[in-house]
C-alpha cells in the first residue's frame, strides 16, 4: 500500500508532464491535486483503519538481498502525521503556485510531485540504502524547481542548495556505508535494515559511533537547517516559486527532524546522549541567531525564511532534551511550523505575483487593499510567534518544557527566543499589511475563493492542534516510545 | 644479409623526424602545415616501428606500420573535413583563431 | 453552575460571528453582536455568581477537556469558580460590558476603514474572553494562554488605527515589553513544573510547603517577572503610557480595568507560594512602592490627559503590588476592583472629551469645559474622588486598607510612601481636572456623537459607573475570605495614622486648588533650573525610555543591521571563492590554442622521460 502511494505520486508526476502536451496546460494542475487528494485520503484511511503493533501500514521485500538490501517500508505514528501532512501541503503547493507560472506547466507538476514521492519514501523506508536513495530522489525535482521556475538569482540559489545537501548527503552515505560495514565486522552479516543496525550500534567501538553520528547528524543538520549550516536556505527559499517555497518549509525541513528522531539518535543513542549538550547548544543558536537574521531582512520572504531556522532550533532544543515533553515538543513542532510557515510563503509569493517585488520597503498598509490577506498574515504571524492556543505554541513549550529539565540555561536562552520572535514577526506584519498607505500601490487583488479555502485549512489545523493537540501527541508517543531512547 | 644498419641510427633518424615534426606543429599556424608536421610524426613513429620490427626479425613493427598508414589516412580525412569548417567559418587557414574553448 | 462555560464561550462566539462574517454585516448588528455577548456573559456571571454564594461551596471547577498529555505533563482544560475569580469574573464581565457598550457609541463612524466598526469588536470580543480564560482556569497554562491571548489584543487594539505608524510602534512596544515579562513567567512555570509536577494551581500550591525554600523564591520572583510585564510595573512599566494610542475605550478595558490588574490576580491567585517565600514578598511590595512613586511623580509632568491617566493606573497597580507585598491579599483585589470602576469611568468620562475636542489630548488646549460638557465633566469629578480616596468614595475604602495594613504590617516606609503618593495622586488630579474643566476655552467643544443612539450608549455607562465609583466600596470585600483569608484587623479606623492617611488626599486637594488656580504662585519655583530639571525628567518618565533604547534597543538593531548578510555564510562565501580563484587559474592554462597544448603535452612527455632516465 505504502509503495503503491509512492508509485501513484510518482506516475502522476509522468502523466502531469504528458497530459499538458495531449490534453492542455490546464490539465497538469488537476492532475496533480488529484493524485494530492487521493494520497491525503490514503492518509487518513490509514488513521482510520488503526494501528497494528504500532504499524498502520507495513511492506517489505528482497531487493538486492546480495548486499542485505530489502524494500522495507513501515508507516508508523510519526511516518503517517508527516506523510498526511505531505499530502496536504501538496494541495497547498499546487493551489499556491496555480497561475503563477507561464511556461511549464507539466514538467513543474513532474517535478512537485516526484520531490513528494521521495519525500513518502523516506519518512517510510526502513532500510538505510532505501532512504538514501528516497533522500536523493528528492533532491534533484527540487534542484530543477529552483532552477528552472525560480527568480532573479535562481542559479546561485538552487546550486548552494544542491551542493549543501549533496555534500551532506555524501557525509551520510559514508556514515552509513560504514556503519555496515562495522556492523558486518561484528556480526558477520551485511544488512542495511533499520531494525537489525539500530540493535547492532551498542557492539561499536565509542569513538567510531560518535563519528557516525556526526555523520548522520550533519547530513540532517543541514537539511533541517541548523546553524552553522543554514545559509543554503534564505538563498533557495527567497529565489524558489511559491510552491517550491512551500515544500521547502514545509516538508523537505522535516526531513531533517525526521531523521534525527528516526536515525541520528536511535542508532547511536550513548553517542546522542554524549552530543544532547551540543544539539541542544545548536538548537539555541538557532533560535536566537535565526531570529535576530530574520529581523534584520527587508525581503518578505527572506525574513520568513530565517524564521524557519529559528522555529527548527526548538525541534533541534527538544529532540537533545531527551524526555518525552521535548521529543513531542520537536513532533508538534515540525507539524505546527508545516502549516504556518507554508501560509506564510504562499503570502509571500502572492504578494510578489501582485506587486512584482518581496522588499517590504516597497509595501505598507496593504491592509486597505487586501484586508483578507491582512488578517490571513495577522494570523499566521500571530501563530508563529507562538501564541498559545494555535499549533506552534504546544510545540514550543514542550520542547522548551523538555530542554528545562535537562539544561536550564540553554532553555532560558531559547526562551528569549519567544521575544526575538515577536520582534521580527509584528515587524514583518507592520512593515507589509500597516501602516500608511504605499502611495505608488493603487490597487491589489484580495484573495480569492481558491486561496481563502486553502488558508482556512491551514488556519482550522492551527486551531486544532493548539486547543486539541491530544489525537495527535498520542500518534507520535507510540513511535516515540518504540524509539527506546527516552529514559 | 646487405649491409646492416644499426638499429639505432635509425632510431636517431625517426627521432630526428619526430622532432622536426613536433617543431613543425609548434611553430607552423597555418592548419595545412600543422597536419603535413603531424604526418611527419606520424611517419617518424612508424619508421621507428620498422626498425624495432628489423631488429627483433618479427612482423609485427611491419604491420604496426600498416595500421599507422590506415589511421593516417583516416586522420586525413577527418582532418581536411575540419580544415574545411575551419576555412569556412572563420575564414582562414590560422589555427590560433580557432580558440574558443579557451576557459 | 453548569453554565459557568458559557461565560468566556459568549464573548467567543461573539468573536467568530464578527470574524468570519469579515465585516459585512450592517454596523448596528455588530454593535448588537459584539456588546451584546459580553452583556449575556455578564448576565450568566451574575447568575453562576448568585449560584456559587449561595451553594456554600469554597470553589467549583468545570473541566471542560485535556489540553494535552504527554508523559507526566497533563493540563486540563478547566474552569475554576471560587471567590477569586468570580470577583475578577464580575470585573471583568460587568465593566467589560458596560465599556463595550460605551465602545458602540465612541467608535460610531469613527474608523477609517469601511469594516473597522466590526474589527473593533471583534478584537473587543476576543480580548473578553482570554481574559475570561486567564482568570478562570484552574491551570497555570491555561491561565498563560489567557495572557498571552490578552497580550495580543492589547497590541491589536493599541494598533487599531494601524496606518500611523507611530501607533504600530506603541503596539509592537506594549507586545514586545510585556513578553519580556511572559519569557519570565513561562521559566517560572517550567521550573514550577518540575519542582512539583503540576501545573494546576490547586495541587501547586499545596506542595509549595515542601519545596526547597530557594527554589520556592526563584520560582516567586520569575512569576513576578510576568506580573511586572502585564501590569506595567517598573522596570517593565515603559510600554504602558505609549499603549495610550489606541482608542479610549481600549484604554479603559484593557489598560485600566483588567489585563493591566492581571499581574495583581495572578500573584494573588498564587498566594500559597508567596506565602512561603518572605523574601519574594518583599519584592512585590518594593517593586509596588517603586512604581507608586515614580508614577505618581511623572503624572505630575505630563501634558496628554490619557497619559496622566495611564501614570496614574500605574500607581494604582503600585499601590495593589505594595498590598499584595505587605500582606494584605484581598484588600488587593478589593482596590482592583474599585480602580476598575473609577478608572474605567475616568477613561470613559475623558475620551468623550477628547471626542468633543477632535480628538485633541493636550489639557493644555482644553480648558472651562466644566458648563459645555456637563456630563463628563461630573463623571470625571466623581472618578477623580474615587482615585483620590477621598472619603467614603469607593476608592478610600481599598486604598485605607491597603495603607493601614502596611503600617501594622511593613512599618512607616512602606505606609510613609503609600500617603506620599496619596497626596500625589490628589495633587496630580486635580492639576488635570482643574485645567480641563476650569479656567477660559481654547478649544471649541463639538457635538461629537452622532445622533441619539450613540448618545444614550456613552451616556449610560458613565452613569452605571458613577454610581459604582461612588458605592461600589460599600460592596466590602468580605466575599475573599475563604479564598484569600480574611483582612488583617487594623487597631481603630480613628488612630493618628489612620486620621492621617484620611487627611492626606484631603489637604493636596486643597493644595491643589490653590496652586493650579493660580492662587498660589508657584511659577518661579517651577521656571527654576531645578524645576526645568526634574519637569523635563519626570515628563520623560525617569529616562527608563532612554536607558532601554540604548541598552538594549539599540544594539539589537545594531547588530541586525550589521549583520544583514549573515556573517556564518561568510566561510562557505569564502570557499567558494577559493574554488574560484583556483578556477581562474587553472582556466588560464586552458587558452584554446591547439599549438599551446602541443607544446604542454610535448613538455611534459620530455619531463616523463627524464623522470623515468632517472635523471630527475
Amino acid at each position: 500500500m505504502i509503495l503503491l502511494a509512492i508509485l501513484l505520486l510518482l506516475a502522476a508526476g509522468v502523466v502531469a508532464w504528458a497530459s499538458e502536451r495531449f490534453i492542455g496546460a490546464n490539465a497538469p494542475r488537476w492532475v496533480s491535486l488529484t493524485a494530492f487528494a487521493a494520497g491525503l485520503a490514503w492518509a487518513a484511511f490509514e488513521c482510520w483503519s488503526g494501528a497494528a503493533d504500532g504499524l498502520y501500514a507495513a511492506q517489505s521485500f528482497e531487493w538486492i538481498p546480495r548486499f542485505g538490501i530489502n524494500v522495507i517500508l513501515e508507516l508508523d505514528g510519526l511516518s503517517l502525521l508527516l506523510v498526511a501532512l505531505t499530502m496536504f501541503l501538496g494541495i497547498v503547493a499546487v493551489v499556491s503556485s496555480w497561475d503563477e507560472m507561464e511556461t511549464g506547466h507539466g514538467f513543474f507538476q513532474f517535478n512537485i510531485l516526484w520531490v513528494m514521492a521521495g519525500v513518502v519514501g523516506v519518512f517510510t523506508a526502513m532500510d538505510l540504502f532505501l532512504f538514501f536513495f528516497f533522500w536523493e530522489v528528492m533532491l534533484i525535482p527540487m534542484y530543477f524547481l529552483i532552477a528552472i521556475w525560480g527568480h532573479e538569482n535562481k542559479g546561485y540559489a538552487s546550486m548552494k542548495f544542491f551542493l549543501f545537501t549533496q555534500i551532506s548527503g555524501l557525509l551520510m552515505l559514508l556514515a552509513i556505508l560504514a556503519l555496515v560495514f562495522f556492523t558486518q565486522a561484528a556480526t558477520g552479516e551485511v544488512t542495511f535494515g533499520y531494525a537489525a543496525l539500530k540493535n547492532a550500534g551498542a557492539s561499536l567501538p565509542a569513538d567510531v559511533r560518535t563519528w557516525l553520528m556526526l555523520g548522520f547528524f550533519v547530513a540532517f543538520a543541514t537539511k533541517l537547517p541548523s546553524v552553522p549550516f543554514h545559509t543554503w536556505l534564505p538563498d533557495a527559499h527567497t529565489q524558489a516559486p511559491t510552491a517550491g517555497s512551500v515544500i521547502l518549509a514545509g516538508i523537505l525541513l522535516k526531513t531533517g527532524a525526521y531523521g534525527i528522531i528516526r536515525f541520528a539518535v536511535p542508532l547511536f543513542p550513548e553517542a546522542s546522549l554524549d552530543f544532547a549538550w551540543w544539539g541542544m547548544l545548536l538548537g539555541a543558536a538557532s533560535i536566537l541567531y535565526g531570529g535576530v537574521m530574520a529581523f534584520s531582512q527587508s525581503d518578505f520572504k527572506r525574513l520568513v525564511a530565517y524564521s524557519s531556522i529559528a522555529h527548527m532550533g526548538f525541534v533541534l532544543l527538544g529532540v537533545y532534551a531527551f524526555n518525552e515533553q521535548g521529543m513531542q515538543g520537536a513532533v508538534m513542532t515540525m507539524i505546527a511550523h508545516g502549516f504556518s510557515t507554508a501560509a506564510l510563503f504562499m503570502m509571500a509569493g502572492a504578494l510578489q505575483q501582485r506587486l512584482h517585488t518581496r522588499e517590504m520597503s516597497r509595501m505598507g498598509g496593504l491592509w486597505k487593499h487586501a484586508p483578507r490577506m491582512g488578517v490571513m498574515t495577522m494570523f499566521f504571524v500571530v501563530a508563529s510567534v507562538g501564541t498559545p492556543g494555535l499549533g506552534n505554541f504546544v510545540g514550543e513549550f514542550l520542547a522548551l518544557l523538555g530542554a528545562f529539565k535537562q539544561n536550564v540555561w540553554l532553555a532560558v536562552a531559547a526562551t528569549v527566543g519567544i521575544v526575538v520572535a515577536a520582534v521580527y514577526g509584528l515587524h514583518l506584519l507592520q512593515r507589509s499589511f500597516q501602516g500608511e498607505p504605499n502611495p505608488q500601490i493603487e490597487a491589489m487583488d484580495d484573495f480569492g475563493f481558491r486561496e481563502m479555502s486553502v488558508m482556512a485549512l491551514m488556519m482550522l489545523g492551527l486551531v486544532w492542534l493548539g486547543v486539541y493537540p491530544q489525537p495527535v501527541l498520542e500518534m507520535s508517543a507510540a513511535t516515540i516510545a518504540g524509539l527506546g531512547v527516552l529514559p | 644479409m646487405a649491409i646492416s644498419i644499426p638499429v639505432e641510427h635509425v632510431l636517431y633518424l625517426a627521432a630526428l623526424l619526430f622532432l622536426l615534426g613536433l617543431v613543425g606543429v609548434l611553430v607552423r599556424r597555418n592548419v595545412i602545415f600543422l597536419l603535413m608536421s603531424l604526418e611527419v610524426m606520424m611517419n617518424a613513429a612508424g619508421l621507428a616501428f620498422v626498425a624495432a620490427g628489423a631488429k627483433w626479425g618479427q612482423p609485427d613493427g611491419q604491420i604496426m606500420f600498416m595500421f599507422i598508414l590506415a589511421l593516417a589516412a583516416a586522420e586525413v580525412a577527418v582532418a581536411l573535413g575540419l580544415v574545411l569548417q575551419l576555412s569556412r567559418r572563420f575564414e582562414t587557414l590560422d589555427v590560433d583563431a580557432a580558440d574558443e574553448l579557451s576557459g | 453552575m453548569e453554565h459557568l462555560w458559557l461565560v468566556p464561550a459568549l464573548p467567543l462566539l461573539g468573536f467568530l460571528v464578527l470574524f468570519l462574517t469579515e465585516g459585512r454585516l450592517p454596523d448596528r448588528v455588530v454593535a448588537v453582536v459584539g456588546a451584546g455577548s459580553v452583556g449575556l456573559a455578564a448576565l450568566v456571571a451574575l447568575f453562576v455568581g448568585y449560584q456559587f454564594t449561595q451553594s456554600g461551596v469554597a470553589s467549583h471547577p468545570q473541566v471542560l477537556w485535556t489540553w494535552m498529555a504527554v508523559g507526566s505533563f497533563a493540563p486540563t482544560v478547566t474552569l475554576h469558580l471560587d471567590s477569586l475569580s468570580l470577583v475578577m469574573m464580575g470585573v471583568v464581565t460587568g465593566v467589560g460590558f458596560l465599556i463595550h457598550l460605551y465602545a458602540t457609541g465612541y467608535m460610531w463612524k469613527d474608523h477609517e476603514e469601511p469594516r473597522g466598526y466590526s474589527r473593533f469588536f471583534a478584537y473587543m470580543n476576543l480580548f473578553v474572553f482570554a481574559m475570561l480564560m486567564l482568570v478562570l482556569g484552574d491551570n497555570l497554562l491555561v491561565l498563560f494562554l489567557g495572557w498571552e491571548g490578552v497580550g495580543l489584543c492589547s497590541y491589536l487594539l493599541i494598533g487599531f488605527y494601524h496606518r500611523d505608524g507611530a501607533n504600530g510602534y506603541a503596539a509592537r512596544k506594549a507586545f514586545v515589553v510585556t513578553r519580556v515579562g511572559d519569557t519570565a513567567l513561562a521559566l517560572g512555570l517550567f521550573l514550577l513544573f518540575w519542582e512539583v509536577g503540576t501545573l494546576h494551581i490547586q495541587d501547586a500550591l499545596d506542595q509549595a510547603a515542601a519545596l526547597d525554600k530557594t527554589t520556592v523564591t526563584v520560582i516567586c520572583l520569575l512569576l513576578l517577572g510576568g506580573a511586572v510585564g502585564k501590569s506595567a510595573q517598573v522596570p517593565l512599566q515603559t510600554w504602558l503610557p505609549d499603549a495610550m494610542a489606541g482608542p479610549t475605550p481600549v484604554s479603559a478595558l484593557i489598560h485600566a480595568a483588567t489585563m493591566v490588574t492581571a499581574g495583581v490576580y495572578l500573584i494573588a491567585r498564587m498566594q500559597g507560594l508567596y506565602l512561603e517565600s518572605a523574601d519574594a514578598r518583599h519584592v512585590v511590595a518594593l517593586v509596588g512602592l517603586v512604581t507608586l512613586l515614580v508614577s505618581s511623580f511623572t503624572a505630575l509632568a505630563q501634558t496628554d490627559i490619557k497619559r496622566i491617566l495611564a501614570y496614574s493606573t500605574m500607581s494604582q497597580i503600585g499601590y495593589m503590588f505594595m498590598a499584595l507585598g505587605v500582606g494584605a491579599w484581598s484588600a488587593a483585589i478589593f482596590h482592583l476592583m474599585t480602580h476598575a470602576f473609577f478608572k474605567a469611568l475616568l477613561f470613559l468620562a475623558a475620551g468623550s472629551v477628547i471626542l468633543a475636542m477632535h480628538h485633541e489630548q493636550d489639557i493644555f488646549k482644553m480648558g472651562g469645559l466644566r458648563k459645555k460638557l456637563p456630563v463628563p465633566f461630573w463623571s470625571m469629578a466623581i472618578g477623580s474622588l474615587g482615585l483620590m480616596a477621598f472619603p467614603f468614595t469607593s476608592g478610600f475604602f481599598s486604598k485605607d486598607a491597603i495603607l493601614l495594613t502596611a503600617w501594622t504590617e511593613a512599618g512607616w516606609l512602606y505606609w510613609g510612601g503609600g500617603v506620599l503618593a496619596a497626596g500625589l495622586t490628589a495633587l496630580y488630579t486635580v492639576r488635570m481636572m482643574v485645567i480641563t474643566f476650569w479656567g477660559e476655552t481654547k478649544t471649541e467643544p463639538h457635538d461629537a456623537s452622532h445622533g441619539g443612539f450613540s448618545r444614550t450608549n456613552m451616556w449610560l455607562p458613565l452613569v452605571a459607573l458613577c454610581a459604582l465609583s461612588i458605592g461600589g466600596g460599600w460592596f466590602g470585600i468580605g466575599v475573599l475570605d475563604d479564598t484569600l483569608g480574611a483582612l488583617i484587623e487594623v487597631d481603630s479606623h480613628f488612630s493618628p495614622v489612620a486620621l492621617a492617611t484620611m487627611a492626606m488626599p484631603i489637604l493636596m486637594i486643597g493644595l491643589g486648588w490653590l496652586i493650579f488656580t493660580g492662587r498660589i504662585n508657584v511659577q518661579g519655583l517651577v521656571d527654576s533650573a531645578v524645576g526645568r530639571g526634574l519637569r523635563r525628567f519626570f515628563a520623560g518618565g525617569w529616562g527608563f525610555d532612554w536607558v532601554y533604547d540604548r541598552v538594549f534597543v539599540g544594539p539589537f538593531v545594531w547588530f541586525a543591521k550589521a549583520n544583514k548578510g549573515d556573517f556564518v555564510d561568510w566561510t562557505y562565501r569564502l570557499t567558494a571563492g577559493v574554488v574560484r580563484a583556483t578556477h581562474y587559474v587553472a582556466a588560464l592554462t586552458q587558452s584554446g590554442r591547439l599549438r599551446w597544448y602541443a607544446a604542454n603535452m610535448a613538455a611534459g612527455l620530455v619531463v616523463l622521460l627524464l623522470f623515468v632516465a632517472g635523471w630527475l
